[in-house]
């Protein structure tokens, strides 16, 4: 996924001269390309993330498409602030980019667990998240996101693992990866692949499942999901952020504020704690409930079969 | 695009006196805070507009103008009070500030207000934002300054110091930061609450150019900002009165916060009509 952003962003800077792109020294290797061939639009800002973003911001204001690397938490909770009311109060047109979404780092510990990071952007006005679930997905997103005003954030993590023979972005656009009639899953980045198996598996075999890859956690399509679940009863988000604030919360606010909508909502996140357990990413999506096997237990016992 | 031709303070001292008066005014009139900020920056600010800045009133989008940031967005009415005079909107609107319904928030907004380039209020966040459009205007070739007015108190934000390594490294020339240096923050000195130390000396090891002026000598404000600037920015360090103007206002931290009402608002107004 990332590697195919940045043939994207390494494409779109080769035909537009007003993509600059900035890192907060990060990213090892993976962007000597575009260093070497575009050396006036590449500059490691150094280990500052605030700053990163106020520059983003300035230079946008000169009338450049920004993309603003680092990992994890370093490009949102740090510059947080910087996000809000400089980026996005004043539309600038910045891509950040986040490597490492969700248990990523994992052995890496506590700072590293980019758990929180999307529920808390999306917050900021404006501002659009995506969760991409592959690599087409990614590239696309990234041409796409250039062309558009205002901030987005693009939270990445390293699934190489492609679904789609070709994808046509387009934002708040729900991909249909499976029709079914009796549960409806709605999930977004890598850990799709984990819910694939899930749903493959024998455990749910016998369930008729419709899969939704949404790839968006803002904005999400209301009035698709309002009229889409009609038809379900129960509905099942699965992700990997934290099980408060994320898209399952998001759902959570449609189908409450919508008249006579009798849907059961299940979210298989990440409890909101602070994880202290040391393992690479498959070991801690095992330990947090999200490898496949929990994925099928947990939509089991939330259909009472 | 307007700029002021060389000749003698008159015209800054007017518009320094008028920012004085329209941020009392509006202060008062509006209920809000931070008069003695506006009061210890009104001569950096008119220097700045009457003999410096490449602004156009007419298109605020002109793409020849110099770019201004009120870094200590807490001082927005003298710099509302600075853009109506120099014609942006009209004075009269200033009597607006801080009421229901108006354009004019405490700290600077450039939503509504024209000639606003840049929105603050949270400290520590101007001189990247001005770092940015510097390096931006040298990518492009374009012959534009910015300048980012900061307090001394404001240095207490590490995001600070990160535009001001990042800066010098890119030798952005085109970059000023002018420091009013009042000595007073929220509460109490300075000094008292996180020693600032030699901020001169800090610079220069930073790798700027640095000027030390009086914050309310124009003519020496505006020397240090024509001053050389060969590869590196340049900040001045501005040594100023917080509440010039006003005897029982300077150097006094209760009018960061205080409103000037009845009496007071009187004599304050009196005083600072008499100067010039």
């Amino acid at each position: 996924v990332r590697d195919s952003f940045r043939d994207a962003l390494y494409n779109s800077m080769k035909n537009n001269d007003d993509i600059i792109f900035l890192t907060a020294d990060l990213g090892y290797g993976v962007f000597d390309k575009i260093e070497q061939d575009f050396p006036d639009r590449y500059i490691n800002v150094g280990i500052a993330e605030q700053n990163m973003i106020g520059l983003a911001t300035g230079l946008s204001l000169t009338g450049y498409k920004v993309v603003a690397y680092s990992i994890g938490n370093f490009a949102s909770l740090r510059c947080l602030e910087q996000i809000r009311n400089d980026a996005a109060y004043h539309n600038c047109n910045i891509t950040i980019v986040s490597s490492g979404a969700g248990f990523t780092y994992g052995q890496l510990g506590m700072s590293h667990h980019a758990l929180e990071d999307a529920a808390i952007v999306k917050m900021i006005p404006g501002v659009i998240v995506c969760s991409p679930s592959t690599p087409r997905v990614a590239y696309s997103a990234m041409v796409k996101f250039l062309q558009l005003p205002g901030v987005k954030y693009l939270r990445l993590d390293k699934s190489s693992k492609e679904l789609y023979k070709d994808y046509e972005f387009e934002i708040e656009k729900p991909n249909i990866i499976k029709n079914g009639s009796d549960i409806c899953i709605l999930t977004h980045g890598s850990i799709i692949n984990n819910v694939l198996d899930a749903v493959t598996s024998n455990e749910l075999k016998n369930i008729s499942i419709t899969l939704i890859d949404n790839n968006f956690l803002k904005p999400i399509n209301v009035e698709y999901y309002k009229d889409l679940l009609k038809n379900y009863k129960y509905v099942i988000v699965v992700e990997e952020i934290s099980e408060v604030g994320g898209l399952g919360s998001a759902i959570a606010d449609v189908i409450a504020t919508t008249k006579n909508l009798d849907v059961k909502l299940l979210k298989i996140g990440i409890v909101n704690k602070f994880i202290t357990d040391v393992g690479d990413q498959g070991y801690l999506r095992e330990k947090f409930g999200l490898d496949p096997a929990s994925i099928s237990k947990k939509i089991i016992n939330f259909m009472d079969l | 695009m307007f700029q002021a031709v060389l000749g003698n303070f008159m015209e800054s001292k007017l518009l320094a006196r008028q920012i004085r008066i329209d941020s009392l005014n509006m202060t008062s009139n509006g209920g809000s805070s931070h008069i003695g900020s506006c009061l210890s920056i009104a001569d950096i600010l008119a220097v700045l507009y009457s003999k410096i800045i490449r602004f156009n009133p007419h298109n605020t989008k002109d793409e020849y103008r110099d770019i201004f940031i009120l870094s200590k967005g807490h001082a927005g009415a003298a710099l509302y009070s600075t853009l109506a005079n120099l014609g942006f909107f009209d004075t009269s609107l200033l009597k607006l500030h801080y009421k229901n319904g108006s354009i004019f928030s405490g700290h600077v907004s450039h939503a509504a207000v024209p000639g606003v380039e840049f929105s603050t209020g949270s400290l520590g966040h101007g001189l990247s934002v001005g770092a940015g459009y510097a390096l931006g205007f040298k990518k492009r070739r374009m012959d534009r300054n910015v300048y980012v007015l900061m307090s001394d108190g404001e240095c207490n934000e590490g995001s600070n110091w990160e535009p001001i390594m990042f800066a010098a490294h890119h030798k952005l020339n085109n970059l000023i930061a002018i420091i009013d240096k009042n000595n007073l923050q929220s509460i109490k000195t300075t000094n008292e609450t996180l020693n600032l130390g030699d901020l001169g000396k800090k610079f220069t090891e930073f790798g700027w150019n640095v000027v030390t002026v009086d914050g309310h000598n124009h003519s020496e404000i505006y020397s240090a900002l024509l001053s050389q600037n060969n590869h590196a920015p340049k900040v001045i360090i501005a040594t100023t009165i917080k509440g010039k103007g006003v005897s029982f206002m300077e150097n006094n931290p209760l009018w960061h916060y205080r409103t000037a009402i009845n009496n007071e608002y009187e004599m304050a107004l009196d005083e600072l009509k008499g100067a010039v």
